[in-house]
This record gives structure tokens, C-alpha cells and sequence, in this order.
């Protein structure tokens, strides 16, 4: 059917809701059980729109989902059925299984899972997938949630798929997705046609559908409010005239819109107007080309680069990193995250592969979780197949995968997941034969993988060569052949180039030096995007200077601000000259000092008596001051990040040889309680007292406690709870505990608890504040 | 519908008290100037909306409160607020996610700021939520009374569902309630107000709080609310 329409316009319906509001004033039930109630009323609304000059009705299926019609008494299956026989008896050209969002906020934000809205809008989909022409997914306000529809629709039927998306007034989905996200994110997972509907108005979104049309290719979409709703009482009445709607849907054809209808407050009358305009010629548009990478709101064209790929999450040789991801402490991934972003990464990959860990399930909680704090694009980097494919379904935008071989089998199996999915993805040039020898062989295996992901449908701008760096120590013409391929296909194809450009120095002393000349050469030669750590402070300058020469930092804005007024070499470390007491730089919350104290005490002293002598004696003298009303909460923490800081150059400095930990203490709040504020701050001060702290999160069955405390081997748990209504749910897990494990001490806090209350639930400690959950983990592990 | 957030004065003494420090003491030179920065940093992201419905034709007998036939309240405290109103408006007002990520973010990487922010943040959505009521206010009835959440005495956090599903705040400005009745974006507010032909005190009291007799802001003497009018 999609061919059908080619050059023309095709109509849409308009709002249901509006129609039964008129029609059954004081109905005030769900309104897609009127499917199965009133049937004849919906096929007479239906009628109306194809009188008017609709080719294609909507099932009045917008909230027909499993979680909002729940407790209505009727099944998905019976209501999706009954709507799609009512679109039916119309007589309408074509009907369109309508699927609008569960109704509830995705994770990590709210509590519903990928998997959980998967499995939702499979429920609504496969009941029918033989008796409709397509499927809208409409009035979507998180890009995942529409990705995941996507995907169910795919996965359970052949149907064509339609997806609108719904605005505020920022010109953003209330997740906050931008339209260029939005535009190619769902061009990239291959469905039919994309646009917006609902928003604010047809005005209002004459702009955005202009953005939209411009970063797709495939037909546009759209199904405007009429007007902007005024509301009056307990009433939302739409004024906008139809004549104005009309010109406004013509001024959208002539941007390039082929596809029309209309949503909140249009009626037959609005489709009767807009239905005269099915033979105008939606306008052609000139469409802006480029490889991009997106997060969930924000897109990168790499051919406007460099772009910096941080390289920094990766447990190779790094113990604190491979603890973190063991323990689930995804915080200390967020934060690696955070720096590399403060120093200037504009994309991140992320590889959390150490053995014996369920990578798979692993990302289905930090790719969300990276995504909810950060805004760079993600690079997915795993050689475990399902934990890759995991990591695709649950990223909100277009990742990059990294990365797949120029192996037959390799890219047979990875490519067929990059079209699917719609990420971008860096070809490795070496195949069968190993490591690629000369410049010829990379030319050679980076052409093979151009050609095989043709094959699959991958167009050449989706495609990130890495020509391999070895290193100079063991193979020293690499380095040339190295960046002769990069300057071939930079000049020669529209794939981008990639390079882990650290290996090149492996095995020579002072390895910055040759790093940074090999990175600056290949950056002449066009690298688009290496992979590297911007945290370190040679690579850094490197860039600050290379954008500033090459006019990618506007007035040498950036480099004057970073460098303006600032003697280089003062701002180094110097093991001379920093006197400041370790504890006086505690208490006083400095945090520069403090790490340049504890450098200079780790080349005098055993890590250990740092811990002891220094840093545990100054947060006990901040925690008198504390109990005494002399320093107040944000000063408590600071000093606290002070000691997390030190915390960190110790265990660094100890490389995962010997471990700080004084006791593990587990941490949670307890189901249905997702105040974690006070419990975050439990956490980090326990951390830096040198307690390894298993947090568990907000939202944590009892079960799941349990099975922790069992797992770990815990001898102490702390549990807090915000809210009167979750206190029972304390109460709950403490009676699970002292059952299976009666040795195991618990702590409790929260704003609602008492001492009395406390006792009553047979917690053993009732900690009114952070500071006192310090006292009772000191006193228990010193015992 | 937007917030303006222009005219919102923020009381810096009741940051203060989220952060734990009493009214008593003064505060320490970098926690002001944390303060002062983030107020900037959060009235950047704010993307504060609310909606509302205003109910004419209502009734309240035995603890229940009637909007229409599908949606009673039963709540003692809730009726007692709400007698003798004219008019009843139901009201949910959101910072935006925005925010919630500025706090998730903080908290990670400077958790004292972290900590600060979210207090402001806490400040910013009672400020917007009374501009809000402000707004509503008609010119028939130009009183109303303080607003009265869920949460609050014994009006069960169970009737967020509801008020979300009766508003459409997911639609209308992405505020959600998650499987334990909590708002989503956090900062947010849903509650109900009456509208008056007579003047009502716009000052609020501990009377219907459930940690009266347990709350470590009494004992210190101060109040967790805002002592100035809503």
C-alpha cells in the first residue's frame, strides 16, 4: 500500500475522543471499552471520517493496553478485536491498528522496563496483525518507549509501521528527545513513515515538521491538536477554525508533508477540509547528509568532527573499575562518565567485559542508567553477541557498535544487528589472516566491509573504519601504513575513520609523547573520531590546540579559556611544595589540597596508615562537629568527597593487590520508597570511612535484600524508608532477615522512623542521621 | 501551561532548613555561594508546568468527597479542608524532567551540591505550585485556601493514579505515578484547593501531618513548611 500513495497526499482521521466526548457527555470510563459497550456508536464515528474523505481510520485503540485496562473487566485481546471489526464495518480504505503510549513512565525514570513494555504492545499488536493495513504509534513522549513498540510491531507482524511523536512547547518530547534524535533514530530502525502529532496546535509545529522532513528520508507525518485547548472548568474545549487548519496543514504540504490527518479537538469537518487537499504535491526537500551518532537528546554528525570517543569505561587493567561493575556499583561508571564529559568526550564507550559476569543483564541497567545522567552518545563495545543485541534494544537513540571484524562470519552476524537496530558501527580491518600487513590490506579488508554492509542494507556514511594501530616498538612501519589507510578512505569514501591510538606507543617509555604526535598526524589525516582518554591532561592540550588551528574552536574561544592567565607548568603537581596538612584540608572540605597531600604522603607512607592515621581521624573529628551542631549536612558531605578522592589514589595506587575495605555493609530502600537521597549519602560516607557498601537501590524487594545478604556474605544492613506507607515494608524485610540470616545487624532511618518505632520492627539501630549510621558500622566492625 | 518563573522569589531560609541546618546558625561561606550557583543552574532547566480542573458542582457527605459519579474521595481531612468551598480545582504542577536528571547527576559527582540543589529544587516546585493556584484564582471567587496533597492526614497516596489519569498530566506534561503512588518527575506536585466568596488564612499548620509529635524540625522549633503566606 505504501506505493500507492507515492506523490500524493494521504488522509488520516481525527480525533475519537473528541467525537465520543460529544456524543456521551458524561461517559467517563476508559473509552475503548465503548469497543465492546457500544460498538455501533464507534463504527458510526469511524463512518463519519470516511464520509469525510479519511483513507485511513484509527482503532479506537489509543489506551488498549494491558496495564490501563487492568481492572476494567475486559481483556486486551477482546478490546483490540472488537475495535478493529467497528473500524472494519466502516468500510474505510485502510484502518490502522492505533497504539498510543502504556501510560507509564520508562526506567530508569519510572518502574517500567523494555522488556516489560514489550511484551504490552506485542499484546496489543499480535491479535490482529492479519486484519489491519498498518500500525500508528502515536502520540509517543519518550523515544524508547516508541523504539520498543517498533520493535514489538516488527517482531510479531509484516505490517507497515507509521510512528508520530508528541512535543511541548521546547520543541522536545516531555522526555526531552530534540527533533534530530527523534528524526533519525526512527528512520534508522526502518519503519514507514514518521512525524508528530497531538502537541500544541498546527502552528506550533510548522518549525519542528520542518526539522523532522529534513533529517529523513522516508515520508512525513502529521496530525496536529486543533489549536491550543482553553480550558474552562472541568472542560477542555478546542476554538481553532477549520478553514485556519487547513492552511496551516497546506503550508506543512508545500515543506514537504505527505501525510495528514488530525488529533486532540479536529472533527469530520477538519478532515473534510483537509481531505481537498489529497492531490497537492507534497513539496521535495533538500535533506542534510551525514554520519550521525545520537543519545536521547542530543545528535553528533561525525563528519563534522573530530568527535572524542572516551575510552575510560573499560575494566582492563583497572581493579576499581572491574570491582564496580562486579558489585553492580553503576555510580562509579556514571562518574567516569561525568569526567570524561567535563573533559571534553563527545561520545562514550562502554565495555564492562570481565569473565564470569552477565554482561546481557548488566546493560540492560547501565545503558539507562548512563543515558539518564549524561547526554553523550553511546558506543557499545562487546564481543558477547546477546549482551550486544541486549545493549541495541534498550539505548534510546543511535549508538555505534563496536565493533565487528572484517571476518565473513563476523559480519554476517554483527551487520545484520546494526541495520536492525539502526546503530552505526566501526569496522575493524583485520579478517581471517589476522592482523592487517600494509596499507594495501587495510585498504583491502576496510573495502570488504563497505561492500558486505551494502549487502544488508547499510549505507557507507553508517560505517567507522578503524585501520588498526600497532605498535611502533614491534612493527615500525605501522604507524604510516596505519595513517595512510585513514588519509585513503578519509579522501576516497563517505565511511568515517577510527583509531585506538594509544596502542602505538606500547612498549617505549614515556608514552604520551609518541601517543600525542601519532594522534596529531592522524588527525591531519582526517580521523574522525579516536578512541582516547580526555582526562589525560597531554591529550587534552593536544585537542584544546588542534581545534583551536583547526577553526573548529570558534576565535580560539575554548583555548583561550582554558589556558587564559595560567602558567603551565605551576598548575602541575609538585611533591615540593604542597605542606597542607592531609586532615586540616579534610576538615575544611579543600579538595585540590587534599589530593595533592595524599600524592605526596603515597610515596612516604603505606597506604593503610594514610587510611588510619589521616583520613579516618579527620572524618571522625568532622563528625563531632558534626553531632555538635558546628558544621552542618553539605559541609559533612564535603569533607567526605575530600576522602573519597584520597580513597581513590590509594586504591589506585594499591592496583587491586591488597583492598582498603574495613566490612562490607549492604545498603537499600525498601520496596515501594524511591527516596534515595538520604540513602546516597549513608553510602558515601560509609564509603569513605573504607566500608565497601553493596547498594541495592531504590524500590528493593525484601527477596532481593535476602538473597544479597546470603550472596555476599553480609553482616550488616542498612535499610531506609521515607514514607509511612513503605515502613512496613521495613518491617516486612527485618522479619525476612532475622529468619534466614539471625547473626545479620540492621540499621534503620528515614524521616518517619523513632527510636521507639525503630525497636518495635526489631531493627537493632535506629540511625537518626548518616553520621550515625558511621558510629554504629564503626562500633560493629571494630567489635 | 507554563509556569513563569520571573516574578518566584525563593526564601533562601527554607533551603536552608532542607539541607539540616536550623534557623539559628549561620551558614557557612561556600554552602551560600553553592547555593547562590545553583539556583542559577536550576532555574536554567526549569520547564515548570501545570494543569488543572476546576469542579462546580460537587458534594461532601460522610467523609467523602463527590466530583462526579466516577470519582469519590474518602478522606475525613480532605472534606473538612474543602468545606464550604465554592468551587474545588485539582491541580498537579512539574519541574520537568530536566531537573530530576541535574539532581541524579549532582548527587553523583559533588554530592554537597547535589544535596543543595535538590533542596532547591524542593523550593522551586512549592513556589511554582503556588503561583499556579494564584493563576487559577477568578475573578468570581477570589479565595482560596492552602493546598492539600495526597499524602497529607489520612488522604490515601493512592488517589495519584487518579488525579493523574483525570488531568492526562503523562500527556499533558510528562508527570507520572509509579507503582507505589510517587510522582515522576519527583519534583512535582498534585493537590487540591478550594475557591471562596470569603476570605480564607493561606497559612499553613502542623495539624494534619503525620510526623506531628515525631518531626525533627518541632524540636528544634522551626517549621519544615514556608511560615510566610502560600
Amino acid at each position: 500500500m505504501i506505493k500507492q500513495w507515492n506523490n500524493k497526499v494521504l488522509i488520516f482521521d481525527g480525533a475519537m475522543g473528541t467525537l465520543i466526548q460529544n456524543s456521551k457527555p458524561n461517559y467517563n470510563k476508559l473509552p475503548e471499552l465503548l469497543n465492546i459497550e457500544a460498538p455501533d456508536l464507534i463504527t458510526s464515528l469511524h463512518l463519519k471520517y470516511v464520509k469525510a474523505g479519511a483513507d485511513v481510520v484509527t482503532t479506537n485503540t489509543f489506551g488498549a493496553n494491558g496495564y490501563k485496562l487492568k481492572g476494567s473487566g475486559y481483556c486486551v485481546k477482546e478490546i483490540v478485536k472488537a475495535a478493529v471489526k467497528n473500524a472494519r464495518a466502516s468500510n474505510s480504505r485502510y484502518v490502522a491498528l492505533d497504539i498510543g503510549p502504556i501510560g507509564k513512565a520508562m526506567s530508569p525514570v519510572g518502574d517500567l522496563t523494555v522488556d516489560e513494555a514489550y511484551e504490552l504492545f506485542k499484546e496489543q499488536i499480535i491479535c490482529v496483525k492479519d486484519s489491519v493495513d498498518l500500525i500508528l504509534i502515536e502520540t509517543m513522549a519518550s523515544l524508547l518507549e516508541a523504539k520498543t513498540a517498533i520493535l514489538a510491531a516488527k517482531e510479531n507482524s509484516d505490517l507497515p509501521i507509521f510512528v508520530t511523536m508528541t512535543l511541548d512547547e521546547n520543541n522536545r518530547t516531555l522526555m526531552g528527545n530534540d527533533l534530530e534524535t527523534i528524526a533519525l533514530t526512527l528512520s534508522a530502525l526502518n519503519v514507514d513513515a514518521i512525524g508528530l502529532n497531538c502537541s500544541f496546535g498546527p502552528k506550533g509545529l510548522l518549525e519542528p515538521i520542518k526539522s523532522i522532513i529534513r533529517h529523513t528520508d522516508l515520508p512525513v507525518m502529521i496530525q496536529p491538536n486543533a489549536g491550543l485547548p482553553k480550558l474552562i472548568d472541568d472542560l477542555t474545549l478546542y476554538d481553532y477554525p477549520s478553514e485556519s487548519f487547513k492552511n496551516d496543514i497546506i503550508e506543512m504540504i508545500n515543506l514537504g508533508v505527505s501525510i495528514i490527518g488530525g488529533c486532540c479537538g479536529t472533527t469530520p469537518e477538519f478532515i473534510s477540509k483537509i481531505s481537498e487537499l489529497k492531490n497537492m504535491e507534497p513539496a521535495e526537500v533538500q535533506k542534510i547528509k551525514g554520519s550521525f551518532v545520537t543519545s536521547n537528546s542530543k545528535a553528533l554528525n561525525l563528519k563534522d568532527g573530530p568527535l572524542i570517543i572516551g575510552e575510560r569505561i573499560n575494566p582492563t587493567g583497572k581493579a576499581a573499575l572491574k570491582e564496580a561493575i562486579k558489585n553492580n556499583n553503576y555510580d562509579y561508571i556514571y562518574r567516569e562518565a561525568l569526567d570524561q564529559m567535563n573533559a571534553g568526550a563527545d561520545i562514550l564507550d562502554v565495555n564492562i567485559g570481565i569473565p564470569g559476569i552477565n554482561e546481557k543483564e548488566k546493560y540492560k541497567e547501565i545503558i539507562p542508567g548512563l543515558q539518564m545522567i549524561s547526554d553523550a552518545p553511546l558506543q557499545i563495545d562487546t564481543s558477547d553477541f546477546d549482551a550486544l543485541e541486549a545493549a541495541l534494544r534498550v539505548y534510546e537513540g543511535r549508538p555505534i557498535i563496536n565493533s565487528v571484524s572484517g571476518k565473513t562470519k563476523d559480519l554476517d552476524k554483527v551487520l545484520p544487528l546494526a541495520k536492525k537496530y539502526g546503530a552505526l558501527i566501526i569496522g575493524l580491518t583485520l579478517d581471517e589472516n589476522g592482523l592487517p600487513k600494509g596499507v594495501d590490506e587495510r585498504i583491502r579488508i576496510g573495502q570488504k566491509i563497505i561492500n558486505t554492509a551494502k549487502k544488508y542494507g547499510i549505507v557507507e556514511e553508517d560505517i567507522i573504519l578503524d585501520c588498526i594501530t600497532l605498535s611502533i616498538s614491534t612493527n615500525p612501519q605501522d604507524a604510516k601504513d596505519t595513517l595512510d589507510a585513514v588519509e585513503y578512505f578519509s579522501n576516497n569514501s563517505k565511511v568515517s575513520t577510527t583509531l585506538g591510538a594509544s596502542n602505538i606507543s606500547f612498549g617505549l617509555p614515556n608514552r604520551n609523547l609518541i601517543n600525542t604526535t601519532f594522534l596529531s598526524m592522524a588527525l591531519t589525516k582526517g580521523l574522525d573520531a579516536p578512541i582516547t582518554d580526555p582526562t589525560v591532561k597531554e591529550i587534552n592540550d593536544l585537542l584544546n590546540a588542534y581545534f583551536a588551528l583547526n577553526m573548529k574552536d570558534i576565535d580560539c574561544r575554548n583555548y583561550i579559556n582554558t589556558y587564559k592567565g595560567q602558567d603551565i607548568s605551576s598548575i602541575r603537581f609538585d611533591t615540593h611544595t604542597s605542606n597542607n596538612n592531609l586532615i586540616e584540608s579534610i576538615v575544611k572540605g579543600l579538595k585540590e589540597p587534599t589530593i595533592n597531600t595524599t600524592k605526596k604522603l603515597l610515596v612516604e607512607e603505606e597506604p593503610m596508615t594514610i587510611v588510619d592515621e589521616y583520613l579516618i581521624k579527620a572524618l571522625n573529628i568532622v563528625g563531632d562537629q558534626y553531632d555538635n551542631k558546628e558544621i552542618f549536612l553539605p559541609q559533612l558531605i564535603r569533607s567526605a568527597s575530600c576522602v573519597q578522592e584520597a580513597f581513590r589514589l590509594i586504591k589506585e595506587s594499591l592496583d587491586g593487590k591488597d583492598s582498603v575495605s574495613k566490612g562490607k555493609v549492604l545498603l537499600a530502600t525498601v520496596e515501594g520508597d524511591i527516596h534515595d537521597i538520604g540513602k546516597n549519602i549513608v553510602k558515601v560516607l560509609l564509603e569513605n570511612y573504607g566500608y565497601q557498601v553493596i547498594d541495592l537501590g531504590k524500590d528493593v524487594p525484601k527477596e532481593i535484600i535476602m538473597n544479597s545478604i546470603i550472596k555476599n556474605d553480609i553482616e550488616l544492613v542498612g535499610l531506609s524508608a521515607l514514607m509511612t506507607t513503605t515502613v512496613k515494608n521495613m518491617k516486612e524485610t527485618i522479619k525476612l532477615i532475622n529468619k534466614e540470616k539471625p547473626s545479620c545487624k540492621i540499621f534503620v532511618g528515614g524521616a518517619v522512623l523513632t527510636k521507639e518505632y525503630a525497636k518495635s520492627i526489631n531493627a537493632d539501630y535506629y540511625c537518626k542521621d548518616a553520621q550515625a549510621s558511621v558510629r554504629v558500622t564503626q562500633d560493629l566492625f571494630n567489635k | 501551561m507554563i509556569i513563569k518563573t520571573d516574578s518566584i522569589q525563593l526564601n533562601s531560609s527554607q533551603i536552608l532548613k532542607y539541607i539540616g541546618y536550623s534557623n539559628k546558625v549561620s551558614v557557612d561561606q561556600q554552602t551560600e555561594a553553592e547555593i547562590e550557583e545553583g539556583t542559577k543552574i536550576v532555574k536554567k532547566l526549569l520547564q515548570p508546568k501545570y494543569i488543572f480542573k476546576k469542579y462546580n458542582s460537587f458534594s461532601i457527605f460522610d467523609g467523602h468527597l463527590k466530583l462526579n459519579d466516577h470519582f469519590i474521595i474518602e478522606s475525613d481531612d480532605l472534606c473538612n479542608h474543602l468545606k464550604e468551598a465554592k468551587s474545588i480545582v485539582i491541580l498537579a504542577v512539574t519541574l520537568g524532567m530536566k531537573v530530576e536528571q541535574l539532581i541524579k547527576r549532582e548527587m553523583l559527582i559533588n554530592p554537597s551540591k547535589g544535596l543543595i540543589i535538590d533542596a532547591i529544587a524542593s523550593e522551586y516546585v512549592e513556589k511554582c505550585a503556588n503561583e499556579a493556584c494564584n493563576m487559577i484564582i477568578n475573578e468570581e471567587l477570589k479565595f482560596r485556601n492552602t493546598r492539600f496533597s495526597p499524602g497529607y492526614g489520612d488522604l490515601s497516596l493512592k488517589i495519584q493514579e487518579k488525579i493523574i489519569e483525570v488531568l492526562d498530566t503523562e500527556r499533558k506534561m510528562g508527570l507520572y505515578s509509579n507503582d507505589s503512588f510517587l510522582l515522576l518527575p519527583s519534583k512535582s506536585i498534585t493537590a487540591f484547593f478550594g475557591l471562596f466568596d470569603r476570605k480564607k488564612t493561606l497559612k499553613k499548620s502542623c495539624k494534619n501531618c503525620q510526623s506531628l509529635g515525631n518531626c525533627r524540625y518541632r524540636d528544634e522549633g522551626v517549621f519544615c513548611y514556608d511560615q510566610t503566606m502560600e
